[in-house]
């Protein structure tokens, strides 16, 4: 079997017909038999059952002969085996793992292209403890053959031989075993998900009940693979650190990235675990704390029906939550303004009830100034900091003064403008040593 | 007696009392998103009751996990202000969205999109626009959209502000975290028809029927 192509250049860098050229080129054809499919299914259950992913060549022929007797249409006979195997490993359905026949008879792996092709015929592999735990062992087995190659000091024959290609093929695989698994998964707890919501929605007295065992179920997967996860990663990251260290050293760039690619793929394959199990995790907590809630709160779920009913008429029934309002000593106006309704409040009083008894002719003088910018500069399609006005015009105003000026200003933009757009400012603005003020931004009125 | 705070002075020297005493104060309702606070709340609670009950405040701690401190009636020293129409109408939308367990999938995030069609849909945009912008009648469609979008999201940063959501950014979508607290605006509906509950509650100043706008967000403004 030659071994596949090295990674392919960016889709960018290929042209569509190039890239047809080269698929043609490669000659590569694959002819699976319904017979052929069921040696592979024997094979990968028989991985699962013995817990390894590899097969040395009289395990071949003994899952052959098995499958035979259940089939019925290989044709016994240790010659039609070996045929069998010969043409799986031409199709890449097979793999040979010591490179070049060192053992004899083989070792043999499934390949992702016999795994993927299992998948679509039999349905997504499983992700548990077990299946984990079996593929983890496999790569820390040959993590620890290629870190022993790796030690030897040898020519690029024997790098290529015994350590990168062990890496790009075998390890490469075997991780992507696990990734193709996690889709899986995933897809399995979407489904999950869309059963619990169907169950929340027929029959909430019965759903934490029956919405328990669901949760319960997936939780429990994702804390196993988290736990096998666990054992295994420190191992795995040694030996990949080890590889990448005496790559290095030797002047293999290429292998030693091959090993820091890995460690990244373990890492979020490591990563991956950890976060689906906090966010399944807190998804039955949710669940749980919703089915609690709701059935205590609305059982016959009247309370949601009269809620949309006062939504719908709230123009005719208003009323409001009353909250605490006592933390905000900086402010000079509450949050909840509505601008339009509360002109009549922010009436001045000169307007009202005359000029006010402590008014002094300085202060009435800088106010109507400061209050003609304001409506110049609004009338002109301008926006207008209060803050900033003040900041500007009255800069070399007494403290007590510009407090004065600055309360009368807010007012003077509430009740003669109150189709502006008013954004209280998110921090209060300095307006001299001692005074901070809740800055207004009033831009002009829509029209 | 508490373990963790035997006295009210244990209570008060715990370094997250000045937070949790601020937030209380400005009508901020906590929940267990903020784990240390919440803890600390619970763990003091019956000390600071009695310590707002002094104030004339009552401390809510409510069975759905969420506490918030509750201005008391004429004579409290603390200020106490009501939510704005527009506040009221996103809350109450918000507090169905809550209750539907359809949103609980993505953990209540919701997209902000969402809650505007969930509120046109319940009021009606007609209503809405007018209930919004304070117009009968917009000046053009589109000056009536954005002008219902901005106080939309004037109205959720208020909410926010309050603890009854949080907004965060998912994909670069304006999102809305939808908080236990919102049950607080279904509360009048819990038991018996309605409005009647929500005159009980106005009796005990959970809650204030009518709108009085002259007199909005603000009833004690001396009061620290």
């Amino acid at each position: 079997m030659s071994p596949p192509p090295a990674s392919p250049p960016p889709a960018a860098a290929v042209s569509v017909p190039l890239r047809v050229q080269q698929a043609y080129a490669s000659g590569f054809r694959l002819e699976v038999t319904p017979e052929d499919l069921a040696f592979l299914a024997g094979l990968a259950l028989t991985g699962e059952i013995d817990a390894t992913t590899e097969f040395d060549l009289a395990t071949l022929m003994q899952v052959h002969r098995s499958v035979d007797e259940v089939v019925g249409a290989l044709g016994g006979g240790g010659e039609r085996a070996e045929r069998a195997v010969g043409r799986l490993i031409e199709q890449r359905l097979l793999t040979r793992l010591d490179f070049g026949g060192i053992r004899h008879g083989g070792t043999y792996t499934l390949s992702a292209l016999a795994r993927a092709l299992l998948e679509h015929a039999l349905g997504p592999e499983r992700l548990d403890r077990q299946s984990l735990a079996v593929v983890l062992g496999s790569v820390l087995a040959h993590l620890t053959e290629i870190e022993a190659a790796a030690r030897h000091d040898a020519d690029p024959a024997h790098w290529e031989a015994q350590v990168e290609a062990p890496l790009r093929l075998v390890v490469h695989e075997l991780i992507g075993a696990i990734e193709r698994r996690q889709h899986a998964l995933d897809a399995e707890q979407r489904d999950t998900r869309q059963a619990i919501q169907a169950l929340l929605d027929a029959d909430w007295d019965s759903a934490l009940e029956r919405c328990g065992p669901l949760l319960n179920a997936a939780a429990g997967t994702l804390r196993e693979l988290r736990e096998a996860m666990f054992e295994q990663t420190s191992l795995l990251n040694e030996r990949l650190e080890a590889i990448e260290s005496a790559a290095l050293a030797g002047g293999h760039a290429a292998v030693a990235a091959r090993a820091a690619g890995l460690l990244l793929r373990l890492g979020t394959v490591a990563q991956w675990c950890q976060s689906r199990f906090e966010r399944w995790g807190e998804y039955t907590r949710t669940v749980n704390e919703f089915i609690r809630t709701q059935v205590r709160f609305d059982r016959e779920r009247s309370v949601a029906a009269r809620l949309a009913e006062a939504l719908r008429s709230y123009a005719d029934a208003p009323w409001a939550l009353v909250v605490n309002d006592a933390g905000q000593l900086l402010r000079l106006r509450p949050e909840a303004v509505d601008p339009a309704a509360d002109a009549h409040a922010a009436t001045l009083p000169d307007e009202a009830e005359g000029a006010p008894a402590h008014a002094d002719a300085a202060l009435d003088a800088r106010h109507a100034a400061l209050a003609a910018a304001l409506d110049a500069t609004l009338a002109g399609g301008g926006s207008v900091s209060l803050a900033g006005l003040l900041a500007a015009s009255a800069a070399d105003t007494p403290l007590d003064l510009r407090y004065a000026l600055y309360a009368r200003l807010f007012a003077h933009a509430l009740a003669r403008h109150p189709q502006a757009a008013h954004e209280p400012a998110a921090a209060p603005v300095a307006l001299g040593a001692r005074l901070q003020v809740e800055d207004l931004q009033l831009t002009p009125e829509a029209r | 007696m508490d373990r963790l705070y035997p006295t009210l002075a244990d209570a008060l020297a715990d370094e997250l009392f000045p937070e949790v005493d601020t937030l209380l104060r400005r009508g901020v309702h906590l929940d267990e998103t903020d784990a240390r606070r919440w803890h600390f709340l619970n763990a003091a609670e019956e000390h600071l009751a009695a310590f707002y009950a002094r104030y004339g405040a009552r401390l809510v701690r409510a069975a759905e996990g969420y506490a918030y401190l509750l201005p008391g009636e004429s004579g409290a020293l603390f200020a106490r202000r009501h939510l704005a129409r527009e506040d009221m109408l996103v809350g109450l939308v918000l507090a169905l969205l809550r209750m539907d367990p359809h949103h609980l999938q993505r953990l209540w995030l919701l997209d902000e999109d969402t809650v505007l069609l969930a509120l046109q849909n319940a009021v009606g945009r007609g209503a809405l626009a007018e209930v919004l912008s304070g117009r009968k009648r917009a000046v053009d469609e589109e000056t009536g959209n954005r002008e219902i979008r901005e106080a939309v999201g004037r109205a959720l940063s208020r909410l926010a502000r309050l603890g009854f959501i949080d907004r965060e950014t998912r994909e670069r979508v304006p999102c809305v975290r939808l908080r236990k607290a919102l049950y607080r605006f279904a509360e009048p509906f819990r038991d018996g028809a309605g409005q009647l509950d929500a005159a009980r509650l106005a009796a005990r100043g959970v809650v204030m029927l009518g709108q009085d706008d002259a007199d909005s967000g603000d009833d004690a403004d001396d009061a620290a």
